[in-house]
């Protein structure tokens, strides 16, 4: 099954997020700030990475930079998580690089729709 | 970063000029939609094993819970959508309360049907919502404190 690294810091939601992502089959991985993130995406190399935004450390819009500039992770689909819900967030998101964006709390199945349709993109081949 | 305290209080942010207000705003429903994300994942989490493995026989506090933190979600959203200019302690409290109120009670009741039933298993998603709730509470009374 895919592989999905998680970016959160909050630990209820990180726990409830990957707990219900893997009842639907999907295997989690886990890190707990930006730096965490861009570390793991690169040593476990995941299919999808779930980034929310307001991250200690280094934040989800510089560690989706980094990903973006590194050879080894730009072809990662990335979709932003955020609860700031503003106008202009999706666009800063988009700017940082990111694939899609979504917002929290979270819908669970406009948000497996986006993550099927990014797996399922011929880049992600 | 829910557990960090409001600044400021309803009252005084109408003396904010528009930049300010919209960015206090802005933050203050970011930190109040952190603990609602909790409770609503973790309530449909629980409808969704709940429908699919039968564990429980009545599921109304579970889908009460659920739309108490819907309405809650929308409430906040309307309240402290930024082009509001003015807050009002009372009006929150009034608007908000009643619905964490009936949150907090469907949850506890479904907490001793959990215990009844020997649901251990899923006693600690309940008890993340009791969590959660408690510091939606707490960051309400912070900001209604005037």
């Amino acid at each position: 099954m895919p592989k999905i690294l998680l970016v959160e810091d909050n630990e209820m939601n990180r726990d409830m997020l990957s707990r219900r992502l893997e009842r639907k089959g999907y295997t989690v991985l886990l890190a707990l700030d930006g730096r965490q993130g861009v570390e793991m995406a690169s040593s476990e190399a995941p299919d999808l990475i779930l980034m929310d935004m307001s991250l200690p450390v280094l934040d989800g819009w510089e560690a989706t930079r980094r990903l973006k500039n590194a050879e080894a992770t730009r072809a990662i689909p990335v979709i932003a998580l955020t609860a700031h819900a503003m106008s202009g967030d999706r666009e800063k998101a988009l700017e940082a690089g990111c694939d899609d964006y979504d917002v929290k709390p979270i819908e669970m199945p406009r948000l497996l729709d986006k993550i099927q349709a990014l797996l399922t993109a011929p880049s992600a081949q | 970063m829910i557990e960090q305290r409001f600044t400021l209080s309803a009252r005084s942010v109408s003396n904010l000029d528009d930049q300010e207000r919209t960015k206090f705003l802005a933050h203050t429903r970011h930190e109040l939609r952190t603990p609602l994300n909790a409770i609503l994942g973790y309530s449909e989490m629980l409808l969704e094993i709940a429908e699919e493995d039968v564990v429980l026989n009545d599921l109304a506090d579970l889908h009460e819970v659920n739309s108490a933190a819907r309405n809650l979600l929308r409430q906040i959203n309307l309240l402290f959508d930024p082009a509001n200019a003015r807050l009002d302690s009372p009006e929150l409290q009034e608007k908000l309360s009643p619905w964490l109120d009936r949150l907090v009670e469907c949850n506890a009741r479904l907490l001793q049907q959990f215990q009844k039933g020997g649901l251990t298993l899923y006693q600690c998603d309940l008890e993340r919502i009791t969590l959660a709730a408690q510091k939606l509470r707490a960051l309400l009374a912070d900001f209604t404190e005037v």
